[in-house]
């Protein structure tokens, strides 16, 4: 099953190789055709592949480290503060390749101060815990516009940071993003039977020989780590992390060793189906940001999960 | 063997007070008392959850055993046990043998585990479909399979149907480990433990076999009057 679904993606990548704003033709293609396929779209297929592998698999560990169906980078705050990080790095005219470690940092952060707010002795609040990360996120979002007010040179639009997209990809950028997947998810894997423990409640996994709070921060590290380079390169790109993991779930189970499989190889489906529809869906060549459509697709399906698992997220 | 020596416990204005007491290799100990009256704290202290000095399992302090080494020596399922996510009533159960590090095998330990607490038939449900009483039956068929010489259970009876309650009572004691439950149901206690804890306000006032517990002994500690007939008490106002 597995093979089937990469083969699966590589042929929706392969597909999303001809879909844009130049007319390219499998068989027949020239110089500058052949340089927009090899050097623009194809590393921005597999980067658009790579964010959303990062974004479905670190939300299906934030899900289960935090215990909250409703938990992804986005409605925990982390993105946005990661993004923040990011936004002041630039601004400050740090280096390139120091963007992603602040944005790190600002998001580890970000994510922490919504974890410290929703903890209380019985676990984590999941209410508190997306009310927090939502007003997390209007602030982050209020001081990225700030910011960006001071420094309009340095900084991109507003709409890429806030909305998220795919410029400016190199194959360096896909390298550095594809190296960070594979540590993350190498963790994961080495990692996957604390993890698992990690569903049961709180007294259950501590008896069952895991230190849940040991365990929890470096999964917070690892799964926040793949939204900083996400974010750092290309801005929020929102609700994949949500969507994602419920599906992966609902076809393969629980586990977590399925669910990083599954997390990743469809929220890559996703990011770059999305990634296409945005291409194409404006006449005349203009693009729609990215996360404009995760966000009307996750937005949707955060209303669904509201509704049908209003059990779980309310027994606090 | 468990030994209890000094232990002293205050959170708040809860103090937890234990006096110095063993408990043999496969004795089975039924902790009852009135809500609030520390049955559940005594658990977490016995097991670790709640750091406290003066337990000591097999000769060695419980505050330098490592948790790894905690989860193959003792289980336990606490008062309301929870499992996030749709897994399958196989999957948790499975949990347990991950506790004790049987990896390969986890899955062989599990059916057999399954087979014994009469779970096959909910083998493929998800946890979070099941009732109260189906759920509280695979944690403790989990803590069962994390196959340790003592299991500590918080209330495991609670919210079970009498069939399934006398079936589990009958499968814990009869597994030849050591088992420290906290119960409400006196009779029950009495019937299939060996010794019985009576905690009152946070203290453990009388530790007696099964067989010597008096009516006075839990008018004392349930503030009712008690009863005793020929094989069970009862209980009024």
């Amino acid at each position: 099953m597995k093979l089937l679904w990469i083969l699966i993606l590589v042929a929706v990548s392969a597909a999303a190789l001809f879909v844009g704003s130049t007319d390219i033709t499998q068989f027949r293609t020239d110089e500058v055709q052949r340089d927009i396929l090899l050097n623009m779209r194809a590393p921005r297929v597999v980067f658009a592949g790579l964010t959303g592998a990062m974004l479905g698999l670190s939300g299906s560990v934030y899900q289960l480290v935090l215990r909250n169906p409703l938990a992804d980078s986005f409605t925990t705050g982390a993105a946005s503060s990661a993004a923040l990080g990011a936004v002041i790095a630039i601004a400050l005219g740090l280096p390139a390749h120091l963007a992603s470690p602040v944005a790190l940092f600002t998001g580890l952060g970000g994510l922490m101060l919504v974890y410290s707010v929703s903890y209380r002795r019985s676990g984590i609040s999941p209410i508190t815990m997306i009310l927090a990360g939502v007003v997390l996120n209007i602030v982050a979002s209020s001081v990225i516009g700030f910011v960006k007010f001071f420094f309009e040179e340095s900084l991109t639009s507003i709409v890429f940071w806030l909305m998220g997209g795919f410029y400016m990809i190199t194959w360096a950028k896909t390298a550095f993003a594809a190296s960070v997947l594979i540590l993350c998810t190498a963790y994961f894997v080495f990692r996957a039977r604390p993890l698992n423990i990690l569903a049961l409640d709180e007294m259950s996994a501590e008896t069952s020989g895991v230190n849940v709070r040991s365990e929890r921060m470096r999964a917070f590290v690892f799964s926040t780590a793949l939204v900083a380079v996400s974010v750092s390169f290309t801005g929020l790109i929102g609700f994949v992390g949500l969507i994602v993991p419920h599906i992966a779930r609902s076809f393969y189970g629980s586990d977590v060793r399925q669910g990083i499989f599954y997390s990743s190889v469809f929220g890559a489906l996703l990011m770059i189906t999305a990634d296409a529809v945005a291409r194409t869906v404006i006449p005349n060549g203009a693009e729609l940001p990215v996360g404009i459509v995760t966000a009307v697709l996750g937005g949707m399906f955060f209303f669904y999960i509201l509704r049908s698992r209003q059990a779980e997220i309310w027994h606090d | 063997m468990i030994d209890i020596a000094g232990l002293e416990f205050k959170r708040g204005v809860f103090s937890l007070s234990v006096p110095d007491l063993t408990v043999q290799k496969g004795c089975k100990i039924a902790v009852i008392g009135e809500n609030g009256s520390g049955k559940s704290t005594l658990l977490h202290v016995l097991t670790g959850l709640t750091p406290c000095e003066g337990i000591y399992y097999g000769g060695k302090e419980l505050g330098g055993i490592k948790r790894k080494e905690r989860a193959e020596m003792m289980a336990f399922m606490p008062q309301l046990p929870s499992v996030v996510f749709p897994f399958t009533v196989f999957e948790v159960v499975r949990l347990g043998a991950y506790a004790a590090g049987h990896m390969k095998n986890a899955d062989r330990l599990t059916e057999e585990i399954l087979k014994t607490t009469a779970l096959v038939t909910l083998r493929d449900r998800a946890f979070t479909e099941l009732s109260g009483g189906e759920k509280r039956r695979v944690m403790i068929a989990r803590a069962l399979n994390q196959r340790t010489d003592v299991l500590f259970l918080d209330e495991p009876v609670s919210m079970l149907d009498v069939r399934h309650s006398l079936e589990i009572l009958k499968l814990l004691t009869d597994s030849g480990r050591t088992l420290i439950a906290s119960m409400h149901e006196v009779n029950l206690s009495v019937k299939y433990f060996d010794r019985i804890w009576m905690m009152l306000n946070g203290k453990l006032i009388y530790d007696v076999p099964a067989g010597e517990v008096e009516a006075s002994m839990l008018s004392e500690v349930f503030s009712v009057k008690a009863d005793a007939h020929a094989d069970h008490f009862t209980f009024s106002i």
